[in-house]
């Protein structure tokens, strides 16, 4: 089927909620009926990055968290002036985006924004098995992750259009379908 | 027993569907010689409206009501009254595609498979629609009962994560949301315009109070108070649950916590919520009850169709993304009918 319009989706969601699997599985989906392209913020972010810079963490570590978000958004500015084609864009965001207030209002501007919505257990159990993150205390996970998604959560069903609840234990194929037609027929 | 019918001494049948021709109520077992307050009843059906509070669904619905019997010269006369309220504003077009799927968190399915035939439109009689006929039959009771000194109210302490911090019954009629707290009450309202904006719904926790009730109401063992009130409230479709007291909270309490002590100017606490072994204590009868998010939302839903094929359905429509800002009336008036039926199996009418 050919796009007769640009349309745009944001996905946004807390750490380990599937915007890049699962948003990777519904473009594929979606681009069997008409031209969906997957785009992931930190790819772009990581071909952004000045020189000296060995990954994105590198440089969150040694130049903070503004000047990250500075480099968060302009990425993503840059990414949608250069997008000409009526296609349909499926874009994964950071875990972090709602505190982007410029990227906020860009994403809202621009098209429109999805919170991948999980159980705060299964994102814990997800986090656990992947790694603890640096923005968690590591004595007290358990603790410090339930106030990051307490406040997180109630911030990007704020920030959202539309909220997407996603299955805690079905598989990621699964998921992708649910967000595929979820947008479909938005 | 088909279900349309509730209550002991005094009992109502319903009868209707949302986007039938009318609905409507038979009140057998009212006291004679009671003169109706109609603008008072008029006043009750407008707080349930349909297109009565910004917040509530658009469908606009006037809900007159006609008494076709048991009133002469505004009086009661202690035969079967009977209520109709005439359908004037359905869309069945709004609702069209759902006659060939079962909408999630709907009743649909499960009508189906009992009946093997449903009236769709709207959702039939599974509707909340149907309350509207409930409503009428409560406010005629609350007004007998209001007589015998007995009140009611109900209101919002929750909606969504949001909850009353203080408990200022005379706020109640001053925010959109019926909340005992006009603060909260805002964020209340802030909430369920976000989120009929998401196309999506929110639901809530409503409190009843009912105050001067005599003690001795009730009829062990099959009959008792709570599980009349309970039969009542849960058959509001939105219902969930509901807690008397301290409710499911009484699990933190030991026994010498949780027993009210009596003494001879009466409970010194009301942890019971003013019921003991079935029976009115004299206490205020106090509950709460769990409403879920209203099932009609416009998102995105995977269902399967009648052909048992499954597929994603939206449901435009006109829909309520909080049910607990019109069920509060409702909550009342069947805790009325409940309260006055069992007034008369003490008492007598």
């Amino acid at each position: 089927m050919m796009n007769t319009e640009r349309k745009i989706y944001f996905l946004t969601g807390i750490k380990h909620s599937g915007k890049s699997n699962v948003g990777r599985n519904a473009a594929s989906l979606i681009a069997r009926e008409m031209n969906a392209v997957f785009v992931d913020t930190d790819d772009l972010i990581v071909q952004a990055l000045p020189a000296g810079y060995s990954c994105i963490r590198d440089f969150y570590r040694r130049e903070g968290k503004d000047a990250f978000m500075d480099l968060e958004y302009r990425t993503l500015k840059q990414y949608l002036s250069s997008v000409k084609e009526d296609l349909t864009f499926i874009i994964a965001t950071g875990g972090g985006a709602c505190d982007n207030t410029r990227m906020v209002s860009l994403m809202k501007e621009s098209g429109t924004v999805l919170y991948l919505c999980l159980k705060e257990e299964t994102l814990l159990k997800r986090i656990q098995k992947k790694g603890i993150p640096p923005f968690l205390d590591e004595n007290d996970i358990e603790n410090s992750f339930h106030t990051l998604f307490i406040s997180r959560d109630r911030e990007y069903r704020h920030i959202c259009d539309f909220v997407v609840p996603l299955e805690d234990l079905k598989s990621i194929e699964h998921n992708g379908q649910v967000l595929a037609s979820f947008i479909v027929h938005i | 027993m088909p279900g349309n019918t509730f209550g002991t001494s005094l009992t109502i049948t319903t009868f209707g569907e949302s986007h039938g021709k009318a609905l409507g109520v038979i009140i057998d077992g009212l006291e004679s010689n009671f003169q109706i307050d109609l603008d008072d009843l008029a006043f009750q059906m407008s707080r349930r409206r349909p297109g009565g509070n910004r917040l509530g669904t658009k469908r606009n619905e006037k809900d007159e009501i006609e008494i076709l019997s048991g009133m002469f010269e505004g009086k009661t006369t202690g035969t079967p009254l009977a209520i109709l309220i005439r359908n004037t504003n359905q869309h069945s077009d709004d609702y069209s595609p759902i006659a060939d799927f079962y909408r999630p968190g709907h009743a649909d399915y499960t009508w189906d498979k009992k009946f093997g035939i449903r009236d769709w439109r709207g959702g039939g009689r599974s509707s909340g629609r149907e309350t509207a006929a409930r409503l009428a039959a409560g406010a005629i009771a609350m007004q007998i009962l209001r007589k015998k000194g007995i009140t009611i109210t109900a209101y919002t302490t929750q909606i969504g994560p949001i909850k009353a911090k203080v408990k200022n019954l005379e706020d109640i009629s001053k925010n959109l949301v019926s909340c005992c707290d006009n603060e909260q009450a805002e964020k209340m309202v802030q909430l369920i315009d976000e989120t009929r904006e998401k196309k999506d719904s929110i639901g809530g926790i409503i409190e009843c109070v009912i105050t001067n009730v005599p003690a001795g109401l009730g009829e062990p063992v099959f009959q008792k108070t709570e599980a009349l009130l309970g039969q009542a409230i849960l058959s509001l479709g939105a219902v969930k649950g509901i807690e008397f007291g301290e409710g499911f909270n009484c699990v933190n309490f030991t026994g010498s916590e949780h027993n009210d002590p009596i003494t001879k100017d009466g409970f010194e606490t009301n942890r019971a919520g003013g019921i003991n072994g079935g029976i009115t204590n004299g206490e205020p009868i106090i509950f709460r009850v769990p409403v879920k998010p209203t099932a009609s939302i416009s998102l995105p839903q995977r269902t399967i169709g009648i052909d048992g094929k499954e597929q994603t359905i939206v449901v435009e429509g006109r829909h309520d993304p909080c049910i607990c800002v019109r069920i509060v009336p409702v909550i009342e008036a069947m805790s009325a009918l409940t309260i006055l039926s069992l007034w008369y199996d003490q008492n007598g009418r």
